[in-house]
């Protein structure tokens, strides 16, 4: 899982993330974990059917306005994290890339349909991906979704009194609700779908380090971006003949 | 009058404070001590005669001549509690109506004379002041349209007989024990109206029913010579414990009306509820009175206490004495006073309202979380005093179920600000020209729905006649138990109680009950047939039967007359079993017919022989009704309402009216025949409940909505939103519809369910999905595995 140290091996790898991209990532991961954690026992708070002891092991020891700041510090990162990365999509080269490269296109749709296709036996191979498969597109954007709603909400809860002076008055509880159903969906959605394919997956489990290092084998990257693999393989043969030439 | 109103608004005008409490009558203007001056007065009569304790047959006090020449009466009478009917009164904010409540016919009708949204006034529907006064004087405190000017102006009114209901001062201002709001309803439903305030202070004792006395009688004929019984004239024995030596009384007199004679018409309480369990008002429970805030000076223009009051009123030290002038002051009004800015009013504590966004006091009256009961997810009922005749104390119980008040109801009023309510449903009768309806009046009602809506009564009626002839029947035979009759239709069992109505009780005897119901007997604890089994094939009965069956018909036919009011008698009271007939001839015989219809039954039944046909002792409609309606809060099934319509129509078309249409509100529905005769129900304006904010009990801050969590409003299941409401109606109906909390917010709240729904069901189809997905991929890994592919 480590990349290689030597120099021979070093061919076998691939630089896929940036560390722009990295640490947009640690950032995001780290505050929404922070903020899973912490929010989960302020939505028990006043609902003891769900867990009885959120409210005596928090009200009674004072707990709960630190839990309370914790959440607000990490959804300020998360707010943090969410314009830079807007900023780097506009005005990075690298951002502008990736961009494109996560738009959805007519070709992820066929690959839908194929995947499946594949899933029941119809279909001897997977679809060739690209640098994103359609999967982890689905990933990237459910974050915006998800961060709309849940900056949006979010601030109206924070900010009741400058948010109810100018919205209607039921939107409070509006935002409550919003808030914590998209919250359930974010935190599943990323237990169950983002884990899987990263970490409970077979081919992965039980994880890569693709997060802290950014780097892919060839092997893997031949294997599940066989599109981004010829695109690399071409353009380093290209560097190579260049150096030759 | 009118001068002190515009010396009184060109007073405000100038910012002056204090107005309302500083009007007494020019020329007694208070010295300043706070002592309650002794009151030993001479007692006048409405002669302005001074009546002495020992007089015979003495006339009774007046207060517009007792208290008035110090307090001037017609200052006094222009205040909240006696100008509803004034014009130009300010009508102030909705407040509870007269309930005009009659059980039996059906009629539940908001009245107010102060033209409330959602109300009628009496004069609009030809509810006369006497008529008025005659229903709701109980609770009236005199004065207004109970004391008319031009009492020969109505001609159906017997004011001449009864005198008028002056202002009773001792009402709210009698300190004295003997203050008895029983002894003047008593006196009000005896028409004796001049006497009711003598009574009820306990000044003297009255006898006597103008009731009872013919229209030509007055006040001066004296006592009637011919009848010592009935027809006794009102007269007065005064108490001369409450009288001096030369003849003065000594009133204790109250300056500040005491909470007990507030309560009298002003109490309520939720249904069902246990004294012992009550809390008062925190306010009363801290030590203060009424009148500690519903102040008023000479004019008794008393303050209400809403917010929006001193406003209306164009007078600012009104504020004061609302929930935010005491508790948190109006800074903007430092410029008039320092007080009213400060607030803390006789030490009301200021709240810190720590951690609620403030938002909520921009959204939210003062009242929804702090008064009322605690919402629960259906509103609670509540009886108030007025509504429900509450605090009239006697032998019989004065007191009604009807209306059904709902409370708390969370509703947006007028001043954009979330209040909790009362909230009653109308329910009447009426006569509908396109949109408009208009209540019929309850005579006309009675005319139509005579045999409709008595069905308790009749079956009751013939109850009573069983048990005169069981009764008759156990003189003749000792040695057979006594026996009860009573009604069965399937699963209930039918007593008659002692108003000659029903009480219903579960069955699950043996005996078989066809679905149009049966008569029995209770014995030692048994539900029986009424008449022991027999063969109606024998030639001679059974002495036993014979005789049993003799009495109840006996019994019935020399009742008829009194059944006459409630059952249509039909024929002759007859018995039947096989193809015999029962019957009592007309010399007073039992006899043994054979039928000439040639139906044969199997068991025992009770009709009206008629044409050679015999009929059932009670309409089967009328078993269907009590069934329907007996041993629950309604008291009009369907199938009735719909008869009564049809008799209204019948007896206009029979006035030459062929045109009118009739229709029944109840419930929040209106209801009315199609040409086929079957029911329709419809939204109205009319039929939509009356609501009116409620003040009182205030709960204290430790109990107050908020206080434990954010989510005793803000919450899935948070009564204060997603409550629902039932409406309530003397009809039996599935058309009524449930209402939701939120749709009373003000707001579009359904922009919430459906928010909610949409996210549970995104959450639900996306991870299904996704775990497809991941169960796709992890099969086709697996069966790529076995088959040895990558």
């Amino acid at each position: 899982m480590e990349p290689p140290q030597k120099s021979s091996e070093k061919k076998d790898w691939y630089q896929r993330f940036s560390l722009q991209s990295r640490i947009q990532h640690m950032l995001l991961g780290g505050s929404v974990t922070a903020l899973i954690l912490t929010g989960v026992p302020l939505w028990c708070l006043a609902r003891p059917e769900y867990m009885w002891w959120t409210q005596n092991s928090m009200q009674d020891h004072g707990f709960i306005e630190l839990v309370r700041i914790i959440h607000k510090v990490a959804s300020v990162i998360m707010i943090i994290v969410c314009v830079y990365h807007l900023l780097y999509l506009a005005f990075s080269r690298e951002g502008r890339r990736e961009f494109i490269e996560f738009l959805p296109w007519p070709k992820d749709f066929v690959d839908v349909a194929q995947n499946c296709l594949y899933f029941v036996g119809i279909r001897k191979e997977r679809p060739r991906f690209g640098r994103y498969t359609y999967y982890e597109k689905f990933d990237y954007w459910a974050v915006y979704w998800g961060s709309v709603i849940m900056i949006g909400s979010g601030l109206t809860l924070w900010y009741t009194d400058i948010s109810l002076k100018y919205l209607p008055w039921f939107t409070y509880d509006l935002a409550a609700l919003v808030h914590a159903d998209e919250a359930i969906l974010a935190t599943l959605a990323i237990c169950v779908w983002h884990f899987y394919n990263v970490h409970y997956n077979p081919a992965r489990f039980p994880g890569t380090l693709l997060w802290w290092h950014g780097k892919m084998s060839l092997e893997e990257l031949k294997e599940d971006h066989p599109l981004e693999y010829e695109e690399v393989m071409r353009k380093q043969q290209s560097e190579e003949q260049e150096k030759k030439d | 009058m009118r001068c002190t109103a515009l010396a009184t608004c060109a007073a405000l005008a100038l910012g002056t404070l204090g107005g309302a409490y500083a009007q007494d009558e020019p020329g007694r203007h208070w010295d300043g001590s706070h002592a309650t001056p002794l009151h030993r007065l001479p007692v006048m009569d409405e002669e302005n005669q001074k009546i002495l304790p020992t007089y015979r047959d003495a006339m009774p006090i007046s207060m517009r001549n007792t208290c008035g020449p110090c307090h001037n009466y017609e200052t006094v009478s222009s205040g909240l509690h006696f100008n509803a009917s004034q014009p130009g009164s300010d009508p102030g904010r909705a407040g509870e109506p007269w309930i005009w409540l009659d059980e039996q016919l059906g009629t539940q009708l908001p009245l107010s004379y102060r033209g409330w949204t959602g109300t009628w006034n009496p004069d609009d529907i030809g509810l006369t002041p006497w008529r008025f006064t005659q229903l709701f004087g109980r609770h009236l405190p005199g004065g207004d349209v109970a004391e008319p000017e031009d009492i020969l102006a109505d001609p159906n009114s017997r004011w001449d007989v009864s005198g008028v209901v002056e202002v009773n001062c001792m009402g709210c201002h009698n300190a004295a024990p003997d203050q008895d709001l029983s002894e003047w309803a008593k006196q009000i439903a005896r028409e004796n109206f001049r006497w009711a305030g003598t009574a009820a202070s306990g000044l003297g004792r009255v006898g006597g029913m103008a009731s009872r006395l013919p229209d030509f009688w007055n006040v001066h004929a004296g006592p009637n010579p011919d009848d010592a019984e009935y027809a006794v004239p009102p007269s007065v024995n005064y108490s001369a414990t409450h009288f001096d030596d030369k003849g003065l009384a000594v009133f204790d007199i109250s300056y500040k009306p005491l909470d007990k004679n507030c309560l009298q018409c002003h109490s309520a309480s939720p249904v069902e509820a246990r004294r012992w369990e009550l809390d008062a008002d925190v306010h009363t429970a801290a030590g203060m009175q009424c009148a500690d805030c519903h102040r008023n000076g000479l004019d008794h223009n008393m303050v209400r206490g809403y917010e929006t009051e001193a406003a209306e009123r164009r007078d600012p030290s009104v504020s004061e004495f609302s929930c935010k002038g005491c508790h948190l002051g109006f800074p903007e009004l430092e410029n008039q006073s320092l007080m009213a800015a400060m607030g803390g009013r006789l030490g009301a504590p200021r709240p810190e309202h720590k951690g609620i966004p403030t938002v909520h006091f921009d959204k939210m009256s003062c009242t929804s979380c702090h008064s009322g009961p605690w919402p629960e997810d259906l509103p609670g009922l509540v009886r108030t005093s007025r509504a429900n005749r509450l605090g009239i104390h006697g032998v019989a119980q004065w007191h009604t179920d009807e209306p059904r008040i709902a409370e708390p109801v969370f509703m947006k009023a007028e001043d954009g600000l979330l209040t909790p309510y009362r909230m009653m449903w109308p329910a009447f009768w009426a006569r509908v020209e396109g949109e408009t309806v208009t209540p019929v009046l309850p005579d006309d009602v009675a005319a139509a729905a005579a045999g409709i809506l008595d069905a308790p009564q009749q079956i009751g009626a013939v109850l009573a006649s069983m048990n005169t002839g069981l009764a008759a029947y156990a003189e003749i035979y000792p040695d057979d138990p006594g026996a009860e009759a009573v009604f069965l239709t399937p699963g209930k069992i039918y007593h008659l109680n002692i108003d000659g109505g029903l009480d219903v009780a579960p069955y699950s005897g043996d005996l078989p009950v066809p679905a149009g119901g049966r008569w029995a007997k209770e014995q030692d604890g048994q539900v029986v047939s009424l008449v022991n089994d027999f063969d109606a094939d024998d030639e001679q009965l059974v002495l036993q039967e014979e005789e049993r069956i003799f009495n109840v018909l006996d019994a019935i036919v020399t009742t008829v007359e009194w059944l006459a009011p409630y059952a249509d008698p039909r024929g002759e009271p007859v018995a039947s079993l096989g193809n015999k007939i029962f019957r009592r001839s007309a010399d007073g015989y039992f006899e043994m017919t054979e039928r000439t219809d040639g139906i044969v039954t199997d068991t025992f039944a009770w009709g009206w022989f008629n044409d050679g046909e015999i009929a059932p002792l009670v309409p089967e409609f009328m078993v269907r009704a009590i069934a329907d309606t007996e041993g629950v809060a309604e008291s009009i099934n369907e199938e009735q309402m719909a008869r009564v319509i049809a008799a209204l129509s019948e007896n206009a078309r029979g006035q030459g009216d062929t045109s009118a249409e009739f229709a029944y509100l109840s419930s929040g529905k209106l209801f009315r025949l199609d040409a086929s005769g079957a029911v329709i129900a419809s939204d109205h304006k009319s039929a939509e409940p009356y609501a009116w904010a409620l003040g009182h009990n205030v709960r204290p801050a430790a109990q107050s909505l908020g206080s434990r969590a954010c989510t005793d409003c803000h919450a899935e299941d948070a009564p204060f939103y997603f409550g629902t409401i039932e409406p309530q109606g003397p009809l039996k109906t599935a058309a009524a519809s449930i209402i939701p909390v939120h749709d009373l917010h003000g707001g579009d709240d359904d922009i919430y369910i459906q928010t909610s729904r949409f996210f549970k069901w995104l959450i639900i189809i996306t991870m299904a999905l996704l775990l497809i997905h991941i169960a796709g991929d992890l099969t086709r890994r697996a069966l790529n595995k076995r088959a040895g592919r990558t």
